[in-house]
């Protein structure tokens, strides 16, 4: 393992998020960001999990996709292996987080720079593993990131730190695959993700089969000039999972994306966070999910639009629709708009509804059986998210999913 | 074909419908006319299987009472509605819907399901002599339809399921001329010894195309006059006031 203490700034930067993360503690439901989060019992029952840091780790291949793709694949938090494929090999670089910091340890502080967040400033003062990815030019390929996680981790936690750089006039698809079988860990992933200028970076993630550990994945995305982010998240047998992101458009013409899908049953959650800061004029952002949730479960969306006084001609919009197919379960939605300037169009609307019985009935009068009905129904209602979707290949493979989680 | 025998429907204290009663018999066409409220409607969607209704009473349907079954089943055993107004269902698309719909009704009558070629080339075929567009069968579920278009895809599916009994609610309403000519074409087309209908419309216009067997006059829940297809035109130039007097 590398020996990093001897960066000076490093030390300093966790040492001040490690004193703010004594003051504030783990986040409780009295602050008002966690009011509803679910991830508030499981830290408040095991405070003293043991921190991992080892990194001698087994891979495991079933999970690989077999079309063509750059491969990233780490174990535990730290990267074992890469196979990037043909001309894309010039064009990425992949190093651990900590050989990121030996060589560039002037620029650390904008990696440290969340100082409100209680778990982000826990994991800026304990991650140990992670890695730096650059991307430096068009990609042929998608790159997809397999996050393993083992049961070398049970009981622990485990603190992650990322930094993804996408060179100015670049173009990338970036898919995230999790892949858990630890139980009873907790796992922060903070991830730091730079567009600069003119770049063009896809941002999809398959959130399934996560239900015995407690996650919380924390990204921060910086948008230059005429760049764009798009992201999707697809989530489906989930519990105590959090996936918040902070979006700066930091320059004109700067957009995001941001998709969410969710199928949540039994006594399943999942929570997603998004504020987006428009700092700079002429910046379009657009967020929209849908939710279909049944059984005990409980979906959360908390979506904060913030328009700075010299954003004018923002374009900000967003949609949370959700359908609740049980008597039991919820879904709290909580948009919010903070608007300083006076030339902006923003909007947002939050629907929860029941299943369409209309709907039910025009299929089942064309003779089709009650289940099959309400599982187009369902499907159709996820698909028009999906649909957003603008890489091809991912759009199907994430129409495939809704499919076969519908079987 | 259906024989409705007592037919008493209610949605909590307001009774819609009370001791009603009608035959249809095989390869006939039943026409109903009536002033709005009159419980046309409620008699399509009860006839159809929709739940929200109290109902009493018989509809007996190629010799079983079908009452407590749902709308899947009496759409599988050959009852069809075609809707006065078709539910736009965003998501679900055209082709995935009328091949689901189309299978689950040829599984349920014991027949072999299509697969997509012949699917398709099916489609097509039926949607080309309504002058439906392939490029609607891609779109969503009456989605961004006008009104024509959703009244003549509710055609294209009566066509492509083959009811034994089809009950067109309010179908010409909402199309222009040529429309109402292109949609009455189909029906007619689909006009056989075996397959008998229900129409109800408002006007006569409808049934200058679809001339039909009998002509029913309902008033407040009950049939208050039978005749032939003269009656529509009478009711044309007389309207329903005279009916709704009596009463």
């Amino acid at each position: 393992m590398n020996t990093i203490t001897d960066i000076k700034e490093l030390s300093e930067l966790r040492a001040i998020s490690s004193n703010l993360f004594n003051k504030y503690g783990f986040p409780t439901k009295k602050d008002e960001d966690w009011k509803k989060s679910t991830l508030n019992n499981f830290l408040e029952n095991n405070k003293k999990l043991e921190i991992y840091k080892d990194n001698n780790e087994t891979i495991y291949d079933k999970a690989f996709e077999n079309f063509n793709h750059n491969k990233i694949i780490t174990v535990n938090g730290l990267v074992q292996k890469i196979e990037f494929v043909g001309k894309d090999k010039d064009k990425l670089i992949i190093t651990t987080i900590n050989e990121y910091y030996k060589k560039n340890n002037k620029h650390l502080s904008k990696l440290f720079s969340n100082k409100k967040n209680p778990l982000v400033v826990a994991n800026n003062a304990l991650a140990t593993s992670g890695f730096y990815l650059e991307i430096k030019d068009n990609l042929d390929l998608p790159i997809i990131i397999y996050h393993q996680f083992n049961s070398k981790i049970d009981q622990m936690q485990l603190h992650q730190k990322n930094y993804i750089y996408i060179n100015k006039n670049s173009k990338a698809v970036l898919f995230e695959k999790f892949i858990n079988e630890n139980i009873k860990t907790f796992i922060s992933i903070n991830t730091n993700i730079d567009v600069e200028k003119n770049s063009h970076i896809k941002n999809y993630i398959l959130n399934s089969h996560n239900t015995e550990n407690c996650i919380f994945r924390f990204k921060k995305v910086n948008i230059a000039a005429s760049a764009n982010y798009e992201s999707f998240i697809f989530s489906n047998i989930t519990k105590t999972i959090r996936d918040e992101v902070e979006i700066n458009l930091n320059e004109s013409l700067a957009k995001c994306y941001l998709y969410y899908t969710q199928f949540l049953k039994n006594d399943e959650d999942h929570e997603i966070k998004v504020k987006i800061n428009h700092l700079a004029e002429n910046t379009q952002s657009n967020q929209f999910s849908k939710s279909i949730i049944d059984g005990t479960a409980k979906g959360i969306y908390q979506g904060k639009i913030f328009v700075d006084q010299i954003a004018q001609k923002t374009n900000g919009y967003q949609l949370i629709k959700s359908v609740l197919l049980s008597d039991q379960c919820t879904f709290h939605s909580k948009p919010e708009l903070e608007i300083y300037a006076d030339d902006v169009k923003c909007s947002h609307g939050s629907s929860s509804t029941s299943l369409n019985k209309d709907e039910l009935f025009y299929l089942m009068a064309r003779g089709i059986p009650e289940k099959q009905a309400k599982r187009l129904i369902v499907q159709g209602f996820l698909s028009e998210v999906i649909e957003k979707i603008s890489d091809d290949v991912f759009k199907n493979y994430f129409i495939s999913k809704t499919e076969e989680m519908l079987k | 074909m259906l024989s409705i025998e007592k037919l008493n429907i209610s949605v909590g204290d307001k009774k819609i419908l009370e001791d009603f009663n009608l035959k249809i018999g095989k390869g006939e066409v039943h026409a109903i006319m009536g002033p709005n409220g009159s419980g046309k409607s409620t008699l399509s969607y009860v006839l159809a299987g929709k739940d929200g209704y109290e109902v009493d009473g018989k509809i007996i349907f190629k010799n079983e009472n079908i009452i407590g079954l749902p709308a899947d089943a009496r759409a599988q055993k050959g009852i069809f509605l075609a809707f006065q107004y078709p539910i736009e269902i965003p998501g679900v698309f055209m082709n995935n819907f009328l091949k689901t719909s189309l299978n689950a009704v040829k599984k349920a009558k014991g027949q072999k399901e299509v697969d997509v070629v012949e699917f398709l080339s099916l489609v097509k075929q039926h949607a080309k002599k309504l002058g439906i567009k392939d490029e609607q069968l891609g779109r969503a579920l009456n989605v961004g339809f006008s009104g024509g278009e959703k009244k003549r895809n509710e055609v294209l599916q009566m066509s492509l399921l083959e009811p034994d009994l089809a009950i067109l609610d309010e179908t010409d309403s909402g199309l222009d001329i040529d429309a109402l000519k292109i949609v009455a074409d189909g029906v007619n087309a689909l006009r056989s010894p075996n397959r008998s209908f229900l129409i109800i419309t408002h006007y006569q216009r409808l049934l200058d195309y679809i001339k039909p067997d009998f002509v029913h006059v309902m008033v407040n829940g009950s049939i208050v006059k039978t005749g032939c297809s003269k009656l529509a035109q009478e009711l044309d130039k007389i309207g329903y006031k005279e009916f709704q007097k009596a009463i």
